[in-house]
């Protein structure tokens, strides 16, 4: 291509505004700003809300919910269990994440590193989803209180089906919300990533 | 990090500059842009300079952290320029053979690189620092085969955008 090779030929011609040593001496005490920061940052916040939502979701459990005893005791161990190993993941994922590695092999490890947060946020909303789901079964419709009183007696299938309805919606619009919020802000922050990760993966097929 | 380690790097990249600002040269849209991912590159090499083992030579190592960065780690400001607005952009031509004619031409196969996609841009960057496909494959992670695909269809776009 004529007009590539004449740019080619004064590819090293050209002179840009040089940088003083000053100048780098002051860069290199400057914070980065790159999107791996980001998604670090988010994702340690993730992590955070993960393991309060968790030790909140135990105490409640104990506490207030009234949830069986087989239900209390998968809460107790997911509570707990999940995010110990989601962060022990996603710290050994994050240590792969290395600049001078090929461009392919960086925007793998970032996006690995990625999934395993993504991975920990739709278990914890499953949990989360779930615990509605019983709590506001059993909230409605076993004996509770001073008087041992039945928030929503049910007698008729079809007030089976109004509960499972209501409890439906809620849970729907709870979990919906919370996906809209990640997915949003991941969808501006893994735009870019994404967009390289896919074209040099196309080349593969 | 100690003293020595700092001038060693500065001074390093003081003199290598020039890579830094042909990949910022290839993903800015403006001066503001450029010096912030001049910045971003510089942060990014610092950080992995303890590492730097000087096996491979210390410009090819630059090639590779500053690519990375304008591909995966630079985000782009909000304020997106369009290409066309490159003029302002402080850059000259040594060669004294160069006339008006052919740096309007330059600017004009500037302006048709900055509308490819990130990868492509790096592909040509590296075609244009004369990497053969050996090294153009293992920078990008890509086999030979698929480099060589991928920079005949950059090419053949770069074309047909500068002869629409």
């Amino acid at each position: 291509m004529e007009e590539l090779d004449k740019l080619k030929k004064n590819w090293n011609a050209t002179i840009h505004p040089k940088v003083s040593a000053k100048s780098i001496y002051k860069m290199i005490l400057k914070k980065s700003s790159s999107a791996v920061k980001w998604i670090f940052i988010i994702s340690m916040i993730e992590l955070a809300l993960g393991l309060t939502s968790g030790v909140l979701l135990l105490t409640n459990s104990e506490n207030e919910l009234n949830l069986p005893s087989w239900l209390e005791t998968t809460v107790t161990i997911s509570g707990i269990l999940i995010p110990v190993i989601y962060s022990y993941k996603f710290f050994r994922n994050y240590q792969t994440i290395n600049t001078t590695s090929s461009v392919k092999e960086l925007l793998n490890n970032i996006i690995k590193t990625r999934k395993t947060v993504k991975q920990f946020v739709l278990i914890n909303l499953s949990l989360i989803a779930v615990m509605i789901i019983f709590a506001s079964y059993y909230t409605l419709t076993m004996p509770m209180g001073v008087n041992n009183e039945i928030a929503y007696p049910l007698t008729t299938i079809k007030d089976y089906l109004i509960l499972a309805l209501v409890i439906l919606i809620f849970t729907t619009i709870v979990i919906g919300a919370c996906l809209f919020i990640y997915f949003l802000l991941y969808g501006i922050l893994m735009r870019k990533l994404n967009k390289n990760h896919n074209e040099l993966k196309q080349l593969d097929l | 990090m100690d003293k020595e380690l700092e001038h060693s790097f500065v001074t390093q990249l003081e003199k290598h500059q020039n890579i830094i600002h042909k990949v910022c040269r290839l993903y800015t849209n403006n001066q503001d842009a450029h010096n912030d991912l001049f910045q971003e590159v510089t942060i990014q090499l610092w950080r992995a300079f303890p590492k730097f083992r000087g096996e491979a030579k210390f410009s090819t190592w630059m090639y590779r952290i500053a690519l990375n960065t304008a591909i995966t780690l630079y985000r782009k400001s909000k304020r997106r320029i369009q290409t066309n607005d490159i003029a302002d952009f402080n850059f000259k031509i040594k060669s004294e053979e160069y006339d008006d004619t052919e740096e309007e031409q330059l600017k004009l196969m500037y302006s048709a690189i900055k509308q490819l996609s990130d990868i492509e841009k790096a592909l040509i960057f590296l075609y244009l620092e004369e990497k053969n496909y050996k090294e153009i494959s293992e920078t990008m992670g890509i086999s030979e085969v698929n480099a060589r695909v991928k920079m005949n269809r950059a090419k053949g776009k770069l074309k047909k955008i500068l002869n629409p």
